[in-house]
């Protein structure tokens, strides 16, 4: 058997968004990185929403860019509307959103590979691995020939025994226009993997010369465009407007006359889809009271017609998808330019898995991404990054890279999947992050910029720069708690601002927690360089605005960080490798079966498992103190 | 939530009953200093000496030395728990063993576990190897057992008041969360005065069960008789012939009564707290005044009250007073007493009679018409029992007790925030803590559980 010299670190299968930042964390630590693409034309392909980001996944986003991550970068370039989300509420869940070029985005990315040292890309497909004494050392791919490496990383996406399903019409393959694989779960279950099926869907696209845009409400991205990456220094390029639209009863009445052709319906599908993102016919049926929902048009590039059609996920047969989009308002001679569809892929339950994302079946062997039963490129992204750390991490024999829930929605994400049972695809909530007035977007790089300069993955050069601003936040704070104002001073302020005014002088840091005052109401009255009226450069901007959120939300900081405390008492506490639980008699019989199942790390992570009693987590307490 | 291992807990270290005596414990780092709170010693925290018996005054929330006791405390590592340890005897009885135990919670304490004073002890090196075996094992029945017990406990009126709660709290963490999460989607949100309507209404549900710990203290604790009069009426005459023994001092010396007397009883099967109080009346003397305080103090908190008056005497100024104190309160139930019914008699029943207040003609000295007092006492059970057993949810465990009034307080500050127009993630901060709260009583609430609310009452995904 033909068999390359050439021995590699690292192995990623798969060049989607979490193979891209594995095989980059990769390289970019040092190691010799090769990774497998089954078609290098389509690296980074947005198989499904022409967008990055969106509430929590911006923030999943920002925290990758502090880690040393390319996905913000890229959406930075190839961005082509920018929208902050959730303006109206406090910062804790403002998010970032951009709609992209989809090819942009995608060659954008294969030139980070391309232009990265040590990293070899090949057009091959993988089909099995090589496993020696338990640990993977390397993959055949579909010639026969063997690659040898220290890890692999798994990153497969929807490929793995994909089956994409349009109406009746069902035909295996991995994305539309795209081979599925075969073989690669099967050898995998013959090392005793676990592997399920999951569902998802994505809408039909539209040619936008047969669409009546003026019809629709139109949607700019904001006239000042935030950048993902917090190294951007500003995003030049024109933005493209969205369009909305919504169906109609007659749309829902030809939806419904379809239902006996669609595969979600009559029972061909077995995988289980995402609640949050159902499929338009699974609207119309799960709720009849609603006779209409929001269609969004969003544009696939610059140099297209074709329009994405959010909102519209269907597996419905082809006519049906044809006729229901022609009633819409707007989109009465729409053409589909590519059919909405169903697919069904393999997913290995991530409760297979360490805090690495290593399996805790094969040494060095790890996955990332959408085989994890994940769905987003943010989720898969940050996934393959740190997969990518940690296998390097492995192969250098150095303790392992793990962020907790209380400082990561990256850890949040990681220890779900690790933790709680995945029964649908799973994506990123702020309401999953306990402590989330804490893990802003806006303090991503204040959380985790160190993390990432201590793996060698941020430049020196820009680390400084954070720690001068961090330093500069407590600075700046300290120097607002001192300084008073005078009634005088701040009275016509607080009046123009319909605010209680003052009869002895007061702290500008208290009259800055009143909800309608900011440090730019004051600005050019106080000889401070935070109130400077023309602040151009986006690390003074940046600052400026830390220093408000810290001293406006400070008592629900306060209260958080309590509560943080209290949480990493118990997750500080680890259960070791070999614990024995069929030893401890006293565990419930349910308790002792998942703990078996699952192997936590912590008594945090065991009392997140569901079965698991407090009573259980006194009797483990008890045994641990014991070693 | 699971055990904390560095806060204080307490909890009664004596068996439940009617010992002598009762040991109410405190381990962590703040026992002393929660003691002293409400265990005047006149000795200061750093002059206190380890191990040795200190004699003080347990002091109540409202300013009262509510028992004489003993305190040892136990300086770290030098205790059972390795930790800082106060044990506190007091006179025994149900009741004022909770009060104290109630008494170290408000001062800071968390109501310990089961097994948690021995799981320290373990944890801290204090019990050996081979023993930790066994109180593994001790720990998990206890505390299986325990929080089985608390769950079934919750009998069905108050459990589906908790779950009513907890449904609403859930459905408006739901509605704050999908403000958050999908804010994106064609979605009505909630109105900030529907929220806070519904949310002050399940604080004001939350406050009534907080409350009903009173009744539920009646099942647990029996009922809080107290005798009251005026001076040299009889009362503690009357306590000697309900329960037949020699106990107060009788004497003819007006004021001799000067603080109060609990005597617990078994009447037709329930458990009576009878407390003969000081005479009321105007006096000069500051020892009889404080007398006089604590027992209209310990009117306030009675479920039974009679009201005793010397038959032999016309009704005077000072009954008079007492029957104006007595008609302040609406929640007691009131006898009144004419006693000394064996001298010629200047009151009369029709004297006393008003509405549903019954009178009884007795003479405690010998022992007439105890039987008539009985019977109507046994009628008042009947009717405290009705109330125990009616349609009302009623809070009768601690440590349900102290879960609620967390939640009242995340309630409040929930309410705070939304009145203030703060934006939903801090609504939620509150409200998730509180739903967290109730979990403890009901079960674990997950975010799982409120996605899966969101995402089966609302049409999410574009």
């Amino acid at each position: 058997m033909m068999h390359t010299t050439d021995i590699y670190d690292v192995i990623i299968v798969g060049g989607g968004h979490a193979g891209c930042e594995a095989a980059l964390a990769s390289a970019r630590m040092g190691m010799k990185t090769i990774l497998f693409t089954m078609n290098i034309s389509t690296i980074a392909q947005m198989s499904c929403n022409p967008a990055i980001g969106g509430l929590a996944k911006g923030h999943l986003v920002r925290e990758l860019d502090a880690l040393g991550g390319e996905m913000a970068k890229a959406i930075d370039d190839e961005g082509i509307q920018f929208r902050m989300l959730n303006k109206s509420k406090g910062p804790a869940v403002w998010s970032l959103r951009a709609q992209a070029d989809r090819l942009g985005y995608s060659v954008r990315m294969r030139r980070a590979l391309e232009g990265q040292e040590n990293l070899e890309i090949k057009q091959a497909v993988v089909n099995s691995i090589i496993v020696e004494s338990g640990k993977c050392c390397g993959v055949k791919i579909f010639t026969g020939t063997e690659f040898f490496c220290r890890a692999v990383i798994l990153t497969a996406g929807t490929f793995l025994n994909g089956l994409i399903h349009i109406g009746m019409v069902s035909f295996p393959s991995g994305r539309a226009g795209e081979f599925a694989v075969a073989g690669l779960t099967e050898d995998l279950v013959k090392y005793g993997f676990e592997a399920l099926r999951l569902k998802t869907g994505t809408p039909p696209r539209i040619d936008g010369r047969s669409v009546n845009l003026d019809k629709m409400t139109v949607q700019h991205g904001d006239p000042d465009p935030v950048p993902f990456s917090f190294q951007t220094e500003k995003i030049v390029q024109d933005q493209m407007p969205c369009y909305l639209t919504m169906t109609n009863s007659k749309t829902h009445e030809i939806i419904n006359s379809g239902l006996d052709r669609s595969p979600l319906f009559t029972g061909k599908i077995v995988g289980i889809g995402p609640r949050y993102c159902p499929s338009i016919e699974t609207k119309v049926i799960q709720f009849p009271e609603k006779n209409s929902h929001q269609l969004f048009l969003e544009p696939e590039g610059r140099n297209t017609t074709e329009y994405y059609l959010n909102g519209f996920a269907t597996s419905l047969p082809e006519d049906i998808q044809a006729s229901a989009i022609q009633s819409v308002t707007g989109m009465e001679h729409a053409k589909i330019t590519r059919l909405g569809y169903a697919i069904e892929y393999d997913f290995f339950p991530p409760g297979q898995l360490l805090p690495t994302l290593e399996t805790k079946r094969i040494e060095n062997l790890f996955f990332a991404g959408q085989i994890n039963g994940t769905s987003g490129y943010e989720e898969a992204a940050v996934q393959g990054f740190m997969a990518g750390v940690n296998a390097v991490l492995k192969v250098r024999n150095e303790p392992p890279f793990i962020l907790h829930r209380s400082q990561a929605y990256i850890g949040v994400l990681i220890d779900d999947l690790i933790t709680k049972e995945i029964y649908e695809p799973y994506r990123m909530f702020t309401s999953l992050a306990e402590y989330r007035l804490l893990l802003r977007q806006d303090n991503a790089d204040l959380r985790l910029t160190e993390y990432g300069y201590k793996l060698g993955l941020v430049p020196e050069e820009y680390f400084f720069k954070v720690k001068l601003k961090r330093e500069s936040v407590h600075q700046y704070i300290d120097e607002l708690k001192k300084m008073r104002l005078s009634p005088d001073k701040a009275n016509p302020i607080l009046e123009r601002k319909s605010s209680a005014t003052i009869t002895e002088s007061e702290s500008i840091l208290q009259l800055l927690k009143r909800p309608n005052i900011s440090i730019q109401d004051f600005n050019g009255i106080i000889d401070h360089p935070i109130f400077s009226s023309n602040i151009e450069e986006k690390l003074k901007k940046e600052i400026r605005e830390q220093v408000e959120i810290e001293i406006k939300y400070e008592g629900y900081f306060q209260r958080q960080q309590e509560q943080v405390s209290r949480f990493e008492k118990l997750e500080n506490q680890f259960i070791p490798d070999k614990m024995n639980y069929d030893q401890i008699d006293s565990l419930s019989n349910e308790a002792r079966e998942k703990l078996k199942q699952i192997r936590p790390l912590s008594l945090g992570q065991a009392s997140r498992i569901a079965g698991v009693s407090p009573a259980d987590i006194a009797v483990l307490m008890v045994f641990l103190k014991r070693q | 939530m699971v055990n904390e291992l560095d806060d204080t807990i307490a909890a009664i270290a004596t068996p439940p009953g009617r010992g002598g005596i009762a040991i109410i414990r405190l381990s962590g780092k703040e026992a002393i200093a929660v003691t002293v709170k409400f265990f005047n010693c006149g000795i200061k925290i750093e002059e206190i000496e380890p191990r040795r018996a200190v004699v003080g005054k347990v002091i109540d929330e409202d300013g009262f030395a509510i028992d004489e006791a003993i305190a040892i405390f136990f300086k770290s590592p030098g205790s059972y728990t390795k930790e800082d340890l106060v044990e506190i005897n007091t006179h025994g009885g149900i009741y004022l063993s909770q009060k104290v135990l109630e008494l170290a919670i408000k001062n800071g304490a968390r109501l310990a576990k089961p097994g948690e004073f021995t799981l320290r002890a373990f944890l801290n090196g204090r019990i050996d190897l081979s023993q930790a075996e066994a109180i593994a094992d001790l720990i998990q029945a206890r505390t299986d057992a325990s929080i089985r017990a608390s769950y079934v406990q919750l009998d069905g009126r108050l459990s589906k008041k908790i779950n009513e709660i907890s449904n609403l709290l859930l459905d408006y963490c739901s509605l704050l969360e999908i403000e958050l999460d999908f804010s994106e989607e064609n979605i009505e949100f909630v109105q900030r005065t529907d929220l806070i309507k519904k949310v002050d209404a399940a604080k004001q549900e939350l406050e009534k069960l907080v409350a009903t710990f009173q009744i539920g203290r009646i099942a647990r604790e029996g009922v809080k008789l107290v005798i009251t009069g005026k001076p040299n009426v009889g009362k503690s005459s009357l306590l000697n012939a309900l329960i037949m023994e020699e106990r107060a001092i009788v004497t003819e010396i007006p004021g001799t009564t000067r603080d109060a007397l609990e005597v617990q009883l078994d009447i037709h099967g329930f458990l009576f707290r009878i407390i003969d109080t000081a005479g009321i009346k105007k006096t000069e003397d500051k020892i009889e005044r404080e007398g006089i305080r604590r027992a209209k103090k310990h009117l306030e908190s009675a479920d039974v009250i009679l009201h005793v008056f010397d038959g032999s005497l016309p009704i005077e100024n000072d009954d008079k007073v007492i029957m104006d104190e007595i008609d302040k309160l609406d929640s007691a139930k009131v006898i009144r007493i004419i006693n000394k019914n064996d001298l010629a008699q200047q009151i009369e029943s029709k004297d006393l009679e008003q509405r549903d207040t019954p009178v009884v003609s007795i003479s405690a000295l010998q022992n007439r018409g105890i039987e008539i007092l009985d019977q109507e006492l046994h009628n008042l059970i009947l009717n405290v029992n009705e109330n125990i057993s009616g349609n009302e949810a009623i809070v009768t465990n601690v440590r349900h007790w102290e879960i609620l009034n967390r939640v009242k307080e995340n309630l409040t500050g929930a309410l705070r925030e939304a009145e203030q127009g703060a934006s939903s993630e801090f609504i939620s901060l509150y409200l998730r803590e509180a739903l967290d709260c109730l979990g403890q009583i009901t079960g674990k609430v997950t975010t799982d559980d409120i996605l899966n609310n969101i995402f089966s009452k609302f049409c999410i995904g574009k």
